[in-house]
């Protein structure tokens, strides 16, 4: 319903209900993971997950695939847990704050200058607690953009070369669950006839079952799909094909080549940039040539308008913000401890990629209650078409 | 529209024929049903129809099959996309996508359809089959009825002349299957479709056939008007077998052919009785006291109170999702109570397992199949022995007498509907509990195998054993059943004798009882007593 009173309308692309486009929430959430990836001070990776949990929380819609964030963050409490837990193995590796000692197991001489227990440092467990909160906040940016745009909406905008790596990466996806409720069909079934349901024994009478299960519906989603129309009329050679799948081949070693040596295993950083930027240009060559011959259509494509560009940039500019701090602020020093200091600029960047939230417009509803009303006027439409 | 001319069709490790020599012509624009025994050719007929068989299946053919003359030797199936719409069972195993209206544009995406057209061309589905509603709904959230129609929806998308269904409403409750075949119907006769529809529960779509094809392995396969049909043949809804025993000319089809005969034969009965089914309890078997049952946060059950004794088979009924499975999951021990009483011959079942599970209580799943897991019929009746420490033979003993002749050698899952049930079945006796559970037995079963289970269960209650089974199937729970129970959002809402619900429900009444209501009259079978009895 379009606002009628007041001086400033929010204008339509912002206020009509639409999906963003996928990509542009997939790249708002992987900035925002880079900037993760460049920090260990909690304070920042605590804002960092604040903000992504609360576009989230405002900017999801209503089908089952936004609660996949659930299982993202207990996964990240787990990932915290666990680098902590770690600690306690060798804790005394650095510092000065001495918490309490634990009783020291000398290991036999093989295992020379590795030692399990002493002194645990307070140093070592607050750099255990901000490196798993590291890891932890790019799974749950990588949950949030899962949350936002479905996977299988994002295969709509993917090159058209891609089209088939894309579909099978959907389709594995929506295996998964199956797999599980096959593996549980089972198990029942076992204990039904009244057959141990525990131990490796009965896991692996479980496994050939779910197994033959998976490859008959496998059949039947070929077989559904062909019926649809799947894979006709794409009308290119043997020469053609080859030549595509050579230069993706091509593309994609580049890239990862380059990106090795930017990474810094090999010595020559020009000559991995160099490899990279080709890498990457061939990679563009071979979607555009698969892409001319491809003959399918996309139905209501996601739409790419301004605000797409809005939400990105929200986290870019925090990115680019973030990326001029002080180092001191980014990986704040454990030894000695100390409160990690913070700088108002940096916590700024973070936080400017929760105007996402006014940025995108708003998802549409799925769960409409089916009213008597609505019934009836469709009812009334369709007998005066009649 | 679709012609089969000298078609014959083997699969590849098989050296018998699944059709032989079969000539059918289905004109355009009208609705064949086709009927027959399971594993009497009728997939394999339909598979035919756009070429999945033998594109998928392997095999061999001869002669020829062609819709709208393009014959299924030129193309592939994929091919025919634009032409045939196939819609199996179980739609869940055929969607591609996870969105209703992106269901409904796949197949005009792979057939580079323009943007214009195919947005036109889903608003336009999506109103025929009434789903502008749930355009945007996840697949995955949708009921079985919903489900159905759209896939059914996702193959119109693409213009196709005709529509092949496999069992569409087998998997259905009564509404929901009203619903699907409504739909169906409205395309018939709005769209000039041409519908193949292969359906079990003929006393659901009888009444919708302009022609009626007869696939039986031992017989040519033929296509004739329902009329002519259902005169001799022995597959027939409980309509017109109620129209044979009571000698009406001509043979009535429909509930409402049948009403105009029904005075007369209800002045017959008016003295008569329907034979009481009742057995006469020795204990109680089951006891439930307040229980409840939740999914996370939903309800699945909620404060159920019931008490059934041996000797009573018990009919649970209601909409898909209204808590039949989880119950039955409750009293075989699958699930634990979130709180309330559970008790079968005052044990905990939950707290069984092993043998002193299946000593007490036995559960034949909705898929039969799940419970077995050798691959001959002879290894799993021996492994069936084994679980329930008892003589070896035993199992293969009751599964014999449960059904006919079966080659011990064979692999279960070459066996047909009716016999892999049976062998679940046997496996379930074998182990002598007092408390038999079936989930939706007669899925897939055609009349001569249900008669089968009916009889089977029928002794099984004379022996004092209690029966529960969950099933959709208003004849069936006619049929067997001695009590009706129906669930609606995990509550009791009835419960009584099975001719008192059943005669007084208008969904789920048996055809007989809408023949002759208002009355206790539920099968064939008891009314011809009747009449045997005043002869």
């Amino acid at each position: 319903m379009p606002p009628t009173q007041g001086r400033w309308h929010k204008p339509i692309a912002l206020s009509e209900q639409r999906f963003l486009h996928s990509g542009a929430w997939w790249l708002w959430a992987i900035f925002l993971a880079v900037m993760a990836a460049g920090t260990t001070n909690p304070f920042l990776l605590l804002s960092i997950i604040a903000v992504v949990l609360l576009v989230v929380r405002y900017r999801k819609s209503d089908a089952p695939w936004s609660r996949s964030i659930k299982g993202y963050l207990i996964a990240a409490i787990l990932v915290v847990f666990i680098r902590m837990i770690l600690v306690f193995i060798t804790p005394d590796i650095f510092g000065d704050t001495t918490l309490i000692v634990l009783p020291e197991i000398k290991l036999p001489v093989f295992f020379a200058g590795v030692k399990l227990g002493g002194a645990l440092k307070a140093n070592t467990l607050l750099y255990a607690f901000e490196e798993g909160l590291r890891l932890a906040t790019i799974l749950i940016c990588i949950g949030a953009a899962q949350s936002l745009a479905s996977p299988s909406r994002l295969l709509k905008s993917i090159p058209a070369a891609l089209y088939e790596v894309g579909l099978a990466i959907v389709v594995a996806l929506t295996f998964a669950p199956q797999l599980a409720q096959d593996a549980k069909r089972v198990r029942d079934a076992q204990y039904l006839r009244g057959r141990k349901i525990k131990g490796i024994k009965a896991l692996t009478k479980t496994i050939i079952p779910v197994l033959e299960g998976a490859m008959e519906r496998a059949m039947q989603l070929a077989a559904a799909m062909d019926s649809r129309g799947y894979g006709r009329r794409i009308h290119q050679s043997r020469a053609q094909r080859n030549l595509t799948n050579a230069l993706i081949l091509g593309g994609l070693l580049g890239i990862l080549f380059g990106l090795f040596g930017l990474l810094g295993i090999f010595s020559q950083s020009r000559i991995s940039s160099i490899t990279l930027i080709i890498g990457i240009t061939v990679s563009i060559i071979a979607l555009w040539v698969a892409g001319n011959n491809a003959s399918r259509s996309t139905y209501r494509p996601d739409t790419w308008r301004y605000p797409e560009f809005l939400v990105i940039s929200s986290s870019l500019v925090g990115l680019l913000i973030f990326k001029s701090s002080d180092s001191t602020v980014l990986n704040p020093p454990t030894s000695p401890l100390a409160v990690p200091a913070l700088s108002w600029l940096t916590l700024l960047g973070v936080w400017f990629g929760i105007s996402a939230i006014i940025l995108s417009p708003k998802p549409p509803s799925h769960h409409k209650k089916i009213t008597e009303i609505s019934n009836y006027k469709n009812y009334v439409s369709r007998k005066s078409a009649a | 529209m679709i012609r089969f001319e000298n078609v014959s069709f083997s699969y590849s490790d098989s050296n018998y024929p699944v059709l032989e020599n079969v000539n059918l012509i289905i004109p355009a624009g009208e609705l064949a049903l086709v009927v027959g025994k399971t594993g009497s050719g009728k997939s394999t007929l339909l598979g035919l129809i756009n070429g999945l068989v033998p594109n998928f299946t392997g095999g061999k053919l001869t002669g020829e099959v062609s819709v709208d003359q393009r014959s299924i030797r030129d193309f592939p199936p994929r091919d025919f996309a634009d032409l045939v719409g196939v819609v199996k069972q179980d739609p869940r195993t055929s969607f591609v996508t996870d969105v209703v209206e992106d269901e409904l544009a796949y197949g005009m995406e792979q057939l580079g359809v323009g943007p214009a057209t195919m947005r036109r061309r889903v608003e336009e589905v999506l109103d025929l089959l009434g789903l502008a509603d749930i355009r945007n709904r996840a697949l995955s959230t949708l009921s079985g009825g919903q489900r159905q129609r759209v896939a059914i929806a996702s193959v119109l998308t693409t213009n196709p002349k005709v529509l092949v269904l496999d069992e569409p409403t087998s998997a259905l409750d009564p509404s929901a299957a009203e619903e699907v075949l409504a739909a169906i119907h409205r395309l018939v006769h709005d769209l000039g479709l041409t519908v193949v529809l292969a359906e079990h529960r003929l006393e659901r779509v009888v009444q919708y056939a302009d022609r009626v094809i007869v696939v039986d392995k031992d017989a040519e396969v033929f296509a004739d008007r329902p009329a002519n049909v259902f005169a001799t043949s022995l597959i027939a809804p409980p309509v017109v077998e109620l129209g044979r025993t009571a000698g009406w000319t001509p043979l009535p089809l429909t509930v409402r052919d049948a009403r105009k005969f029904a005075e007369e034969l209800k002045v017959r009965l008016e003295k008569s009785k329907p034979k009481s089914r009742t057995n006469i309890p020795t204990k109680e078997m089951v006891l439930i006291n307040k229980l409840n049952f939740n999914y996370g946060t939903l309800r699945a059950l909620r404060n159920i109170d019931l008490n059934i004794n041996d000797g009573e088979i018990v009919a649970l009924m209601g909409r898909n999702g209204s808590g039949k499975s989880t119950l039955l999951s409750q009293l075989v021990g699958l699930l634990k109570p979130t709180s309330g009483e559970l008790l079968i011959d005052g044990k905990i079942p939950h707290q069984l397992s092993g043998k002193d599970l299946i000593n007490s209580v036995g559960l034949v799943p909705q898929e039969p199949t799940d419970l077995l897991i050798s691959d001959s019929v002879s290894k799993e009746c021996l492994a069936s022995d084994n679980d329930a420490d008892a003589l070896p033979g035993t199992t293969l003993q009751i599964f014999e007498q449960l059904t006919n002749e079966v080659d011990e050698n064979m692999h279960p899952r070459d066996l047909s509907e009716g016999e892999k049930l049976s062998l679940a079945l046997a496996i379930v006796l074998a182990a002598k509990p007092p408390l038999i559970l079936l989930d939706e037995p007669t899925r897939g079963l055609d009349y001569a195998a249900k008669k089968v289970l009916v009889n089977n269960l029928q002794k099984l209650s004379r022996k004092n054993h209690t029966i529960i089974l969950a099933t959709h199937d208003v004849e069936l729970a006619a049929e067997v059943a001695t009590r009706v129970i129906l669930l609606a959002e995990g509550e009791i809402v009835t419960d009584g004798p099975v001719s008192e619900v059943l005669s007084s429900s208008p969904m789920f009444s048996p055809q007989v009882s809408k023949v002759l209501s208002p009355s206790h009259w539920l099968t064939v079978a008891d009314v011809a007593l009747a009449l045997e009895e005043l002869n």
